[in-house]
């Protein structure tokens, strides 16, 4: 699974990367909404997992944008709010789920999870028959 | 500022008595006042009733949004939602004790406001800002966990101290924004269904329960009350976890409530050694006095305080067969 990482905190994102890694995905990171386009642009990117802060933009309006893009990419969001604070937002933005941190490796896990389970119910042969023009 | 002559003379005289050595300054208008009183010197502004300005005064903030002046409004007749000096009121003397209190007021009401503030920024952007860094710590050292779960037992135990001591940091740092937020956010207090909320505190604790073997009691119906639904949450938990903390070997730890006139009083008792007496007058030590003394949780201080915004109050006692009992009483539907 390819993860593309947004967050304008380094040690975070490196750390996310290491940990997905570990995890058997390959990671790309960006500090930046525009650095992140350039990489979805560049990559068959499977899953953002997007900060909701992002120095002085907004993870919550890059969300609505990538949402807008394409409603089958799974972006999930994290903070350091609370769940409470974010997941409303975020999941009125279409956000996959929320992340809060801290996280460990096996809120990852479970991520990766259920991400997987959402690419396969998208790429079973029901729904690509369903799509096919007729 | 708009006095007719009288009301001036005795305002001068008061203000004189009042304050000792002052500049007595006159405005026709708002803007006038904001051109010749320098930033940042004090301003006691005494106004009448019927100035043109007078909502636009009373309303004016300071860019950090505090009250920009203290106000003394002098009038013939009250004049609703406006506190109206009357006639009878203007006697010099009494007019300078009268005018000493609104200006300390408004100092008292500056400060309160900037306190609250400082109490947002804590509750809000540092403990936001400490989560991350925070967070980069432990996920760092779970994923070390994982890849030293092969190697050195050292490694293992080092990460898991740390992820330990990380998630205590943690927990220290969501207590105090929670109770900080809890005392400066404007919430208004609504139905709860204690019985619901205990049962989903219980769920949260499942897990702790479980490790410590303590068997739960809990009663069979539960009132409604009148509070804020999460704050309770918290309320219960740390009840809980200080019965699970404290009650020693097999604990048991029993819910109970009773009714009284207006309200209702909630029991968390447990068959644990208790309190040692010495220890008791300061169970519930209110938070923000929590900086007298150190190597003292949270818990129940936090407990304290957001009982107390839901208009009620707690305690603990030792009940007749021994065993530790700690309350807490809310205000129930009228």
């Amino acid at each position: 699974m390819k993860i593309l990482i947004v967050d304008d905190k380094p040690n975070l994102a490196r750390v996310t990367a290491l940990a997905l890694r570990g995890l058997g995905c390959e990671t790309f990171t960006a500090g930046t909404t525009a650095g992140a386009i350039q990489l979805l642009a560049a990559e068959k990117i499977d899953a953002v997992f997007l900060d909701v802060n992002l120095d002085r933009e907004s993870g919550f309006e890059f969300l609505s944008l990538l949402v807008s893009q394409s409603t089958d990419l799974p972006v999930v969001m994290f903070t350091a709010q609370t769940r409470e604070e974010v997941a409303g937002e975020a999941l009125r933005r279409g956000a996959f789920d929320c992340l809060v941190k801290p996280f460990g490796m096996d809120d990852l896990r479970e991520q990766l999870a259920r991400i997987q389970a959402h690419i396969n119910r998208i790429n079973s042969p029901a729904r690509r028959s369903n799509q096919a023009p007729s | 500022m708009q006095l007719p002559v009288f009301a001036r003379d005795i305002a001068v005289s008061a203000a004189g008595k009042a304050f000792g050595n002052i500049e007595i300054m006159e405005a026709a208008s708002l803007g006038e006042i904001e051109n010749t009183a320098s930033a940042g010197t004090p301003v006691f502004l005494i106004i009448h009733s019927t100035a043109t300005e007078l909502t636009g005064v009373l309303n004016a903030c300071s860019p950090s949004g505090e009250p920009r002046w203290a106000i003394a409004v002098l009038g013939a007749h009250s004049k609703k939602g406006i506190e109206t000096l009357l006639p009878e009121e203007w006697p010099p003397q009494l007019l300078a004790c009268v005018f000493r209190r609104i200006f300390e007021q408004h100092e008292l009401r500056c400060e309160n406001l900037r306190l609250r503030g400082d109490l947002r920024t804590v509750g809000r952007r540092i403990s936001h800002d400490l989560r991350s860094p925070i967070g980069s710590v432990y996920t760092s050292t779970d994923v070390l966990s994982e890849i030293s779960a092969t190697d050195a037992e050292t490694s293992r135990e080092l990460a898991a101290t740390i992820k330990e001591s990380v998630s205590e940091i943690l927990q220290l740092v969501n207590q105090v924004s929670f109770v900080s937020l809890a005392s400066t956010d404007t919430v208004t207090p609504s139905r709860v269904d204690m019985g619901a909320l205990v049962a989903d505190v219980l769920q949260r604790l499942d897990q702790k329960v479980q490790e410590t073997g303590a068997t739960i009691v809990v009663p069979s119906t539960w009132p409604d009350v009148v509070g804020v639904a999460n704050w309770l949450v918290v309320v219960w938990t740390n009840l809980v976890e200080n019965a699970l903390q404290h009650a020693g070997p097999n604990p048991k730890i029993q819910f109970s409530w009773t009714a009284m006139p207006k309200s209702f009083r909630f029991i968390l008792s447990d068959n644990g050694p208790g309190v040692p007496a010495t220890r008791v007058a300061d169970l519930f030590l209110p938070f923000n006095q929590l900086h007298c003394i150190s190597g003292r949780g949270l818990g129940l201080s936090s407990v304290q305080r957001l009982v107390a915004l839901q208009g009620g109050n707690c305690g603990y006692e030792k009940l007749p067969g021994g065993d530790a009992s700690f309350y807490f009483t809310l205000p129930g539907v009228s």
